[in-house]
């Protein structure tokens, strides 16, 4: 991937967390991210269209907690319902892949997106995706979250 | 004069950020109903009286834009103000979408300020 | 009375009287909270967007820092009888301005954290003036509410 995709590729990560989350990205060293301990949250989506291809994230459930804390400006004593947990990330990856597809396109091009679809995951799938050439790695408010963007060009 | 408010989005927490939005706005409402699609949008409406709707357009079962397609086709529906809320950036998708009457266009991610003022400007201030 | 509030520094009154005003407004960024019905107003000037790159000074100079700051500036305005439904807030700065450590976005986030905090709060901007790279000074008037800014020797109500 060039370095300038993988720029655009944060830059819609980063305008996403920021704008919808209060949240600051921060690139790092993809080997930093290994086995944080805690549960992962994979989500999954496509799209079709004038292009094809899809967009994969994943990160912590304490990442989640935080995200949702963040969206619904929740008091710090407060915890977010766990079911929106997953909701919160998926709508982050959907947000991000609209603004993605925007900037690499142009705003002419027409796209059907997938709905964005969540699982859980352990250390192994964790660390697996995280070794993966495509897989950028970036801290989110010090939480790990890693990236691929898969372009069908 | 209070408002009945739907909000469409298979997102519950965009949902609840556009209901904690109009809350917190100083809007006049009487209740805020909720549809995870546009399928479960069309129920409500056959059921409530509403005034105002905030749709977001990629939804499972039945989309944004196939429902505000099928408000167009009832007489008293489409009567009432769509406010689209979506991830959507094509220009063409977006002019089909005001073609159809929708009143304004957000982008996601929005600033819950930009909700505010469109409501505003549509509904007005008592 | 002129209340001057320098960096890092927040102003407060309810007196009719008063003027509360800062100047310089670069990346750093100003908020002004204005109840009209508790008749209690305040304006800060906050330069970095997070306590946690300095705790220790966040005890001493809590609003030199977004988080804190507002935090404490809302505080205020609630022991003087504010609340949240009437709070009137209006933000500007978080220029584009290149600081001593390079550290390009500190305008930018200082603003994302004012929108956090006042979401949070349940308080929507009412109206800003944010971003660019233009230097402003901010003034919130006790005797009607209102918030101006001076932007290259011009006046405009924000």
């Amino acid at each position: 991937m060039s370095e300038e995709m993988e720029e655009m590729i944060v830059d819609a990560v980063s305008n996403t967390f920021e704008n919808l989350a209060f949240m600051f990205v921060e690139e790092v060293d993809k080997s930093e991210l290994e086995n944080t301990g805690d549960e992962y949250f994979i989500s999954k989506m496509a799209y079709s269209g004038d292009n094809t291809g899809s967009l994969v994230m994943a990160t912590t459930k304490q990442m989640c907690i935080n995200l949702a804390t963040n969206i619904l400006g929740l008091d710090d004593d407060e915890e977010p319902e766990k079911s929106i947990l997953g909701d919160a990330f998926n709508e982050v990856l959907n947000v991000v892949c609209g603004q993605l597809l925007a900037e690499k396109y142009g705003e002419k091009a027409i796209f059907d997106l997938t709905i964005p679809e969540i699982s859980s995951v352990d250390d192994k799938k964790w660390n697996e995706f995280l070794e993966l050439e495509e897989t950028i790695g970036i801290m989110v408010d010090e939480f790990p979250v890693l990236i691929a963007a898969y372009f069908n060009d | 004069m209070s408002i009945n408010v739907l909000v469409v989005d298979d997102s519950k927490i965009t949902r609840s950020v556009i209901k904690k939005t109009i809350k917190i706005a100083g809007i006049d409402f009487n209740k805020i109903f909720e549809a995870e699609n546009g399928k479960e949008a069309l129920e409500v409406l056959g059921n409530e009286w509403i005034d105002l709707i905030f749709t977001d357009i990629n939804m499972p079962i039945m989309g944004g834009a196939e429902m505000i397609e099928k408000l167009g086709d009832d007489g008293l529906l489409k009567t009432i103000p769509v406010i689209v809320v979506s991830t959507e950036r094509s220009q063409t998708r977006i002019e089909q979408l005001q073609k159809c009457g929708v009143k304004a266009y957000v982008k996601k991610p929005f600033h819950p300020e930009e909700i505010k003022k469109i409501v505003d400007d549509i509904i007005g201030r008592d | 009375m002129v209340i001057t509030v320098n960096i890092s520094d927040l102003g407060t009154s309810n007196s009719n009287e008063d003027k509360i005003i800062t100047y310089s407004l670069g990346s750093c960024v100003g908020v002004s909270l204005y109840d009209p019905v508790a008749e209690v107003g305040s304006l800060i000037h906050c330069m970095l967007p997070l306590s946690k790159v300095d705790r220790a000074k966040s005890k001493i100079k809590p609003y030199m820092f977004v988080d804190t700051g507002l935090q404490a500036q809302l505080k205020i305005m609630y022991d003087n009888g504010a609340t949240k439904k009437n709070i009137v807030a209006k933000v500007a700065g978080g220029s584009k301005l290149l600081d001593k450590k390079s550290l390009f976005r500190i305008g930018e986030r200082n603003y994302t954290v004012v929108r956090k905090i006042l979401w949070k709060n349940n308080i929507l901007i009412e109206n800003e003036d944010v971003g660019g790279t233009k230097s402003r000074t901010m003034y919130l008037v006790m005797e009607t509410g209102k918030t101006y800014l001076k932007i290259r020797g011009e006046e405009i109500e924000l």
